[in-house]
């Protein structure tokens, strides 16, 4: 954290000054690179056009049960900037309303696996030798003992396919990593001396655990949210794109890339632009996210 | 070299690993709302009939005694019927398995080549042109998930140029050559039908470079950063003070250590492979695994889905293992003291 820098005096005073200060700090390093202000551009973008599709979205009515066969496959032009699909939709509009729910899923599946995550693995980091540590992390290694992507599609292929299922299957394969990170951490952290002076003056377990240690994991884990929003759209997008997901008529970008597909080549816009969709969510959260480990890594300037 | 106590440490832990992930899918399968027997034969099936498939899958038993039997099935080598196309779930996947194996094999072949050199050569020239075009694909490439890659390169070759076909395993209208290993680039070779193999392998290259680019570019970018990070170390130096060719400091003392991240990154991108070759197979039409997996996934055939699951765990654990073994030779830390820095 960058706390450790120059206090200045009405710092000291108020802890809300203070915060300032350090959110100032991180600010200024965080603004020194372009590429991680582009992504913070493009996250913000993101998220006001899932937050205000209904307004932005050129024709709203779109996202959901609508046919026109009249203008069905048209290219792209002024009135549909990515064209309409096979059966008359603004692809554009079907996009946008797409955002919201790839974003609630990426919201709900961190809310949960990175406290659940999080909790597992300082318990195990702390516990580091005993049994505790050897439950937790035995039954962490099945779980990553194949990659996520996978495990995703199997758990969700076999629930029933829903937007609130493919949630639960992607998370279930989220969380170890977690837990193997905050573990990593945990386990060297508990071994220096703040952390043996806090033990030595009889601090609580519930103190040490959260208060001594969990900060200082806090720079990376922050760091590995910020970049999972866009790796969650991704594998909720290829859940999608198999057909475990959200359902037709709601649009999902995994979804509309698998109907576009089958027009590909001739008909390329109704494939192309979904996918270009997915990746300026995984681009925009990975600048963003490379952008906050710098700016809260303590060694670099 | 002491590296055969260690593989079998490695190896009892991988036995206890998999039966972890056997404990874990199972459980998932059958805890799974729903009854997987009505699932598979429909809601308008008749009760009789789905009591008997019922009683055929053990779905009356105690959940601990499903196990054992289902554990016992496979410990002779039966993964059970596929409840969608009543085969043997393990004579599907070796008839759809080979293909997806042949395109994970290419890809890795380019990850593991294309990501090692590109880091390699970026780090060799690091802060030049060279480096920062390197640097500005890789990260393109990492954040373009590999089934975007397959609709850009298959408007590319489909639309633009017509270098590479866009569609299937061989062209259309020519007959597969005769089955030994399953897949058509071997099969073709060990015919002496080289026509057969070049067809083929022209088919393989576009959804192999779509599923490798994302992964290389993070092998590169990996290898170029540890590479870089190793540049600066004292005995490199002292080494080049020395007069150490160039060639022998960077091909042995620099890139034995800067391999051993790269590597296990690339193992666990491999494996993530046929996670997303379910993806790019569907794009380019190729008739692999992925047809197959969709296909039972999307109609809850439990089976063939624990079937499929436990396939992949197997090859990825074995690639664990190999990873293990190739970091162990690079690094005599873990080999001699078996501890993991």
């Amino acid at each position: 954290m960058t706390t450790k820098g120059m206090l200045t005096s009405s710092s000291l005073e108020n802890p809300w000054a203070r915060t300032l200060d350090s959110l100032k700090r991180t600010w200024y390093k965080f603004s020194r690179n372009w590429l991680s202000v582009l992504g913070l551009v493009m996250v913000v973008t993101i998220f006001f056009l899932a937050v205000f599709a209904p307004y932005v979205a050129p024709y709203p009515q779109h996202s959901g049960k609508f046919v026109d066969f009249k203008s069905k496959n048209q290219p792209p032009s002024w009135q549909h900037l990515m064209g309409t699909d096979t059966i008359g939709r603004d692809i554009l509009s079907r996009i946008i309303f797409a955002f919201r729910n790839a974003l609630l899923m990426a919201i709900v599946v961190l809310a949960i696996s990175v406290p659940f995550g999080t909790l597992t693995g300082l318990t195990a980091g702390y516990y580091s030798g005993t049994w505790v540590e050897t439950v937790i992390m035995r039954v962490t290694d099945v779980f990553i003992s194949i990659p996520p992507i996978i495990l995703a599609l199997s758990i969700a292929a076999m629930l029933k396919p829903t937007l609130m299922n493919s949630m639960i299957a992607v998370t279930v394969s989220w969380w170890p990593w977690y837990t193997r990170i905050t573990y990593s951490l945990a386990s060297s952290i508990k071994n220096e001396y703040y952390v043996q002076a806090a033990e030595l003056t009889g601090a609580s377990k519930i103190y040490i655990l959260f208060r001594e240690i969990l900060p200082n994991c806090s720079s990376s884990l922050l760091t590995k949210m910020a970049l999972d929003v866009g790796w969650v759209t991704l594998v909720g997008a290829a859940l999608s794109f198999v057909g475990l997901g959200e359902q037709p008529p709601k649009p999902a970008l995994g979804t509309m890339i698998a109907e576009g597909v089958e027009r590909m080549p001739t008909q390329w816009w109704i494939a192309l632009f979904p996918a270009l969709a997915i990746m300026f969510v995984v681009l925009g959260f990975n600048l963003f996210g490379d952008g906050i480990r710098d700016a809260l890594s303590p060694e670099e300037a | 070299m002491r590296l055969g106590p260690f593989v079998l440490r490695r190896l009892a832990i991988s036995i206890f690993v998999l039966f972890g992930l056997s404990i874990l899918i199972f459980l998932i399968a059958r805890i799974v709302p729903g009854d997987p027997a009505r699932m598979a034969l429909g809601p308008r099936a008749p009760v009789d009939v789905v009591e008997r498939l019922r009683q055929q899958m053990h779905l009356d038993r105690p959940l601990l005694e499903q196990y054992g039997l289902w554990l016992w099935e496979v410990a002779h080598g039966n993964l059970g019927d596929s409840l969608v196309t009543r085969r043997p779930v393990k004579q599907d996947i070796r008839e759809f398995f080979p293909a997806t194996l042949e395109l994970v094999g290419l890809t890795a072949i380019f990850i593991i080549v294309g990501g090692i050199s590109l880091g390699v050569i970026s780090a060799r020239y690091a802060n030049t042109w060279f480096d920062n075009v390197v640097r500005l694909f890789s990260y393109l490439g990492i954040v373009t998930p590999a089934f975007a890659w397959a609709v850009i390169l298959m408007l590319l070759f489909g639309f633009v140029w017509h270098i590479f076909p866009t569609y299937g395993r061989l062209t259309e209208g020519v007959i597969p050559p005769v089955t030994i290993t399953g897949m058509y680039t071997i099969d073709s070779l060990l015919n002496g039908r080289f026509d057969l193999f070049w067809d083929a392998f022209m088919h393989l290259i576009l959804p192999a470079i779509a599923l490798a680019l994302p992964p290389m570019s993070q092998a590169a970018r990996i290898t170029r950063s540890s590479m870089a990070d190793n540049q600066n170390k004292d005995c490199i130096a002292s080494m080049i003070a020395y007069g150490v060719p160039n060639r022998v400091v960077t091909g042995k003392y620099l890139l034995k250590p800067s391999l051993i991240s790269p590597i296990t990154v690339m193992a666990l991108d491999i494996a993530a492979t046929f996670g997303y070759a379910f993806m790019v197979e569907k794009i380019f039409g190729f008739p692999g695994l992925a047809r197959y997996g969709i296909q039972v996934m999307l109609n809850k055939d439990v089976n063939a889905i624990v079937g499929v699951v436990m396939v992949l765990g197997v090859v990825f654990i074995t690639l664990n293992i190999v990873v293990d073994i190739i970091v162990a030779y690079l690094d005599p830390r873990i080999r001699l003291l078996g501890r993991n820095v």
